[in-house]
């Protein structure tokens, strides 16, 4: 089922907690809500599921307004992010929950409640575990259990928050493939969150990038990670150091260091904040060059090398694999040569709408040149 | 023994335990799950209300009573107008034993539902239950055990009680006065009777004591269960 978000808005006291949020959900896609804690994220989430609600704006499923509506009656499953399962029952009872409570007319009978509850056992893969207790079960097995309770009312939508937050690391990657498996087969609207990004990155069909209650970008894995379409999302994803910069002569100068190279032209514009990932940056050796080595790492995937430049206040850090460092090494003192394979301009004192069309990362290296 | 008396006193505190245990078993679960469950204005006040009873001297609660439902009280004019005996009577002895035993369901059960949050309840609720369904098959199997043992305690307050009871009841023998008052009385008067009546106190104390160790260890278990295995 398709769902629209129109407008909404939620306050906690004096707390925005979402602004004015206008997203459109397709039938069958599987969405990751992205962003740091505190971005509203799990909010959005609850108040999908009606366990909030809006102050202001509309919840519209299949074509139906939900504010009327109550968590009970808009049949959505909900996994929990601790899971929330019962503790006092079994996992049988537990994934039975949801046929057991409805009105006696709708109720399955006996034989058909079992029948349902092992199908969905089976599914999740844990069709042995049906008599054990929520505490007999490993953080993966908990999650399945959850996900069999959400999916036994047959749900139009389903939501899960930081559905891999509690799991180690191995077990997350399994289960995160595993999901993705399921979603292709049962092809259920569905909606997570998350503050991983590799996780939103890899799981979903388009990511929902949210910062301070607001959404900052929607778009596929690949559009948020390599066309951000601010300083929030360039800076959320990923390791990057932003500059501040001025733009002379339509070209970003930085303390004094003129980028060259290809730079579209910016205008209208005085200031502008400039963003690069520390494995874009890229060091050749120079004896006249414009920064100065101040320390090298080569512990880790790649060797870390701390950069003074000249006129810049704070240190660069960049991140050179490995086999570059070894034919090409640096050492500490070294004069070198600085270039920005791709930087991302941001130009300040700008609208989000007017940023963003500014804001175009650029792809073709850049040099920092006297 | 077979003395009337003593056997009014015990009928007393049997019934003053019967009316009083149900009440705070009601009261304190709606406190405990308002308090637990819900954020609302006056919350801390409500929980000050709630212990008020563990910092006020019996004696002293006792005698509020006699000021408000006394013949000189607050309402004392009116109660006798409408012939309703509340003061030394069992209308008061219930009253203020209700006073004292306010918190002991409340406190048991308010640290064990924070402890649990919400989750559960609102998992029950997306899955389509109602309020009684989620309320009894998730809330309460939840927290029967500190129920119970917050039931006990009142319990053994609610028949031990001496103070409050003491000043409303007026010890009259064979009509208001509960055990303790009893074996009080006794005391003063046939030292050997008044023992043999305190030693059915000291054997409920017994008897709650082991029920007690019993519910500790069922609520450690549904607490932790893993550690049991």
């Amino acid at each position: 089922m398709a769902i629209e978000l129109i407008g909404l808005r939620k306050r906690f006291g004096n707390v925005a907690v979402l602004e004015n949020i206008d997203l459109h959900i397709a039938d069958g896609e599987l969405l990751a809500l992205l962003g740091p804690s505190g971005s509203g994220k799990t909010t959005l989430l609850r108040l999908i599921a009606g366990l909030e609600w809006p102050d202001v704006g509309d919840l519209v499923i299949d074509g139906e307004s939900q504010l009327r509506r109550g968590a009970r009656d808009r049949k959505i499953g909900f996994v929990f992010q601790h899971y929330a399962l019962f503790r006092h029952m079994s996992v049988f009872d537990n994934v039975a929950f949801g046929l057991r409570v409805r009105p006696a007319a709708q109720r399955p009978d006996r034989a058909e409640i079992q029948r349902r509850v092992q199908e969905l056992l089976d599914l999740v893969q844990i069709g042995q575990l049906a008599r054990r207790y929520p505490h007999q079960l490993s953080g993966g097995q908990r999650q399945r259990v959850a996900l069999a309770r959400a999916l036994a009312i047959e749900p139009k939508v389903l939501l899960l928050d930081e559905p891999f937050g509690a799991l180690d690391a191995k077990v997350r990657k399994d289960l995160r493939k595993w999901l993705r498996e399921l979603h292709d087969r049962l092809r259920m609207t569905t909606v997570f969150v998350t503050h991983d990004q590799e996780e939103a990155l890899e799981l979903a069909d388009r990511v929902v990038v949210m910062g301070n209650g607001r959404i900052e970008q929607i778009g596929s894995a690949a559009e948020v990670y390599h066309r951000p379409s601010n300083e929030f999302v360039f800076g959320f994803l990923g390791q990057a150091i932003g500059m501040p910069c001025r733009i002379v002569g339509g070209r970003p100068e930085i303390a004094g260091l003129v980028i060259v190279d290809p730079v579209a032209r910016i205008s209208g514009h005085e200031r502008a904040k400039l963003f690069v990932r520390p494995h874009d940056i890229t060091v050749t050796w120079a004896a006249d060059g414009e920064a100065v080595v101040k320390a090298t790492s080569p512990a880790g995937p790649a060797v870390r090398i701390e950069l003074a430049v000249d006129g810049l206040e704070a240190a660069l850090e960049a991140h050179v694999p490995h086999q570059v460092f070894d034919s090409a090494p640096v050492r500490t003192g070294d004069r070198v040569r600085v270039s920005l394979r791709r930087i991302a301009l941001f130009p300040e004192g700008t609208s989000d709408e007017e940023g963003k069309a500014a804001l175009q990362p650029v792809e073709a290296a850049v040099r920092l040149a006297k | 023994m077979r003395d009337p008396a003593t056997l009014a006193a015990v009928r007393l505190t049997l019934l003053v335990a019967l009316i009083v245990v149900p009440l705070h078993v009601i009261f304190g679960l709606t406190m405990a799950w308002a308090v637990a469950k819900f954020e609302f204005r006056g919350k801390s006040l409500l929980i000050s209300i709630i212990d008020l009873p563990f910092s006020v001297s019996p004696v002293v609660s006792g005698l509020v009573f006699v000021l408000l439902f006394g013949l000189q009280g607050w309402f004392g004019a009116w109660l006798q107008v409408h012939d309703i005996k509340v003061i030394f009577a069992l209308p008061g002895i219930v009253l203020a034993t209700l006073f004292v035993t306010f918190p002991f369901v409340a406190r048991e059960l308010i640290p064990l539902m924070q402890e649990q949050g919400t989750e559960e309840e609102e998992a029950a609720i997306t899955l389509g239950a109602g309020f009684v369904q989620t309320f009894g098959r998730v809330t309460l199997p939840n927290i029967k055990w500190a129920l119970l043992y917050g039931a006990l305690l009142c319990n053994a307050r609610a028949m031990g009680e001496f103070g409050a009871v003491s000043v409303v009841s007026g010890h009259v023998r064979g009509l208001t006065n509960t055990i303790p008052l009893h074996v009080e009385i006794l005391y003063n008067e046939q030292l050997v009777a008044s023992f043999a009546v305190a030693s059915l106190l000291a054997m409920l104390a017994l008897v709650t004591l082991v029920a007690k160790s019993l519910l500790e260890w069922r609520i450690e278990r549904s607490r932790h269960p893993d550690d049991m295995l």
